[in-house]
């Protein structure tokens, strides 16, 4: 929920929307994963915006749910949001430096290219269209494959040899 | 002067042998003899026995569907060129007298064995020679030669000649490289061929065509089509320097079987004992790969290399899929692709059309944008290629 870690969140989202979008999303709506992306971005921006202010009390949650969360605010929290993963290891806050505001905005802002960069990378793993596999079919299992080709029963059974 | 093939329907009767006749190039052929007026009697092998060797139709799930030769004017005779009793009936009595044999009949597959092959492709052709002229050869008593014989060849026997300038196209006189198990066994056809042509006097024609595309084929550059629709994205690599870019050589069926029935017109001292390319005007491989993304609603991306990084990373690419081939074939399943349809991406394949041009032949697809959008659509409308769902509903 931080302003550096939602990057990695965004480009999850928009990862798993493209899959999701692929498989199911895009035959009821062609345009859901920018509908649902403008949503994700606009809910994060909201939160982030009142988590900083210190209306939403997520710090003071977070810190009673998990012990190795140290109380601070939420303005700390956004740059400090590493320290969900961190179980107990070192907590020392960073001291936050001035002119740390506008960085923050400069990322919120760049949220939309990260979930685009997910959905482009899930564009090329799996698709986009409902005919379209993506990259991963390549390396995908082939099943129900053609035997090879034999005149009579055990032809073509050696192994084809071939020179590059 | 230059030679022009007669207009259809004003040929005197003219009998032909088309082998290999159920196949892709085959069945276009018998189909163009027989709209000209010939009398054609097309051969290939009995259903049951066509489907255990050509599996390579099987590889993907598409229609089973092929372009009819039962149509009058065409007598079909199912014979195995690799076994001589069954080519007999096709030289027996006077119907079968034939003034042109076209030979299109081998097995192009990638993944068959070279035992296979060359007992298919080489065994087969000296059993239909040995029909067809007897051991003697085709000079007869009376002088008089036997049919023609045009013979499918490929652009593969080449392998990817020492061009002395990148940009200038090798021509017939190459010397051959074949890069793979089939077309050693077409080199080794050639091979026999001038054998019997200078011990013999059989009067040969060599096709040598590109990679053929057009509608009903499923082997060979529909699964280029195949794997950018279904894949949905192509990195278009454009490569630096640019005076190294790779050609993508390729024949449009219709064009082929149009020249393969010029050949068959065409002056003896014209053609005979000669080799011809058929391929149409090279294009770039990047062109190629762009247009096709377009026509097949796949993402493209341009992504500029050095040649030296081409080359490894293609090098690579190519040795892993033969790797993969091989481990598929220990576990008794073929893939999707066989590795040396990816050697374009490694070679340079860029051969000259002027010889039969020369002769007066004119293509009817020179270049590959019309000919490919023309069969892309048809793999669209006829269910070969994946529409979205909608679409099909």
């Amino acid at each position: 929920m931080g302003f550096v870690s939602t990057i990695a969140y965004m480009l999850v989202a928009g990862f798993v929307v493209q899959l999701w979008y692929r498989r199911s999303l895009r035959a009821r709506w062609k345009d859901a994963k920018f509908f649902i992306g403008n949503v994700i971005i606009a809910a994060t921006w909201i939160l982030q915006y009142l988590v900083y202010i210190d209306v939403l009390p997520l710090p003071a949650v977070l810190s009673a749910a998990f012990p190795w969360i140290p109380p601070q605010s939420g303005r700390t929290w956004m740059w400090n949001s590493w320290q969900f993963w961190q179980f107990g290891g070192g907590q020392a806050l960073l001291d936050i430096p001035a002119g740390m505001s506008q960085v923050a905005v400069m990322l919120a802002l760049s949220y939309p290219l990260w979930y685009f960069l997910g959905i482009w990378i899930g564009r090329c793993a799996f698709g986009n269209k409902s005919y379209q596999h993506g990259a991963l079919w390549l390396f995908s299992v082939e099943k129900g494959s053609a035997p090879a080709p034999r005149l009579e029963p055990g032809d073509g059974e050696g192994e084809p040899e071939h020179r590059p | 002067m230059q030679y022009m093939s007669p207009m259809p329907g004003t040929e005197p009767n003219r009998r032909a042998l088309v082998t290999g006749a159920s196949g892709h190039t085959g069945s276009f052929l018998v189909n163009l003899l027989a709209d000209h007026g010939w009398h054609v009697t097309a051969t290939d092998l009995a259903q049951d026995r066509r489907s255990r060797v050509i599996t390579k139709e099987e590889i993907f799930d598409v229609p089973r569907e092929r372009l009819s030769i039962d149509r009058p004017g065409v007598e079909f005779i199912p014979a195995d060129l690799t076994d001589k009793e069954t080519i007999q009936p096709l030289f027996e009595g006077e119907q079968h007298g034939y003034c042109t044999v076209f030979h299109t009949a081998s097995l192009y597959d990638y993944f068959a064995p070279f035992e296979l092959l060359e007992r298919v492709n080489v065994g087969g052709l000296r059993n239909l020679l040995e029909a067809c002229y007897g051991r003697r050869g085709a000079r007869k008593n009376d002088g008089a030669e036997g049919p023609r014989f045009i013979h499918w060849s490929t652009c593969g026997v080449y392998g990817q000649p020492k061009y002395e300038r990148w940009d200038v196209p090798a021509d017939e006189t190459a010397p051959f490289n074949p890069p793979n198990d089939y077309s050693r066994t077409k080199m080794m056809q050639e091979r026999l061929l001038e054998q019997w042509h200078r011990e013999h006097g059989v009067p040969t024609v060599i096709i040598r065509p590109a990679p053929i595309y057009g509608p009903y084929q499923a082997y060979g550059m529909f699964h280029v089509y195949h794997l950018v629709r279904t894949v949905g994205s192509v990195p278009v690599v454009c490569l630096y320097p640019r005076s190294k870019r790779l050609r993508m050589p390729m024949v449009h069926v219709e064009d082929l079987v149009r020249a393969a029935e010029f050949l068959a017109d065409a002056p003896a001292e014209k053609v005979v004992g000669e080799a011809f390319n058929a391929i149409g005007d090279c294009g770039y491989q990047e062109d190629f790969m762009a247009y096709i993304a377009q026509l097949l609603g796949a993402d493209y991306s341009y992504i500029s290399v050095p040649w030296f990084v081409y080359v490894i990373l293609a090098r690579i690419t190519y040795r892993r899929a033969v790797g993969r081939m091989k481990g598929l074939a220990r576990k008794g399943k073929r893939p999707r692709y066989d590795a040396p349809m990816a050697e374009y991406i490694t070679h340079q394949y860029f051969f000259s059309n002027e010889k039969i041009k020369r002769l007066g032949f004119k293509y009817e697809y020179p270049d590959m944008f019309v000919g490919t959008k023309r069969t892309v659509d048809w793999y669209l409308d006829h269910g070969w290629l994946e529409k979205e769902k909608w679409e099909v509903a």
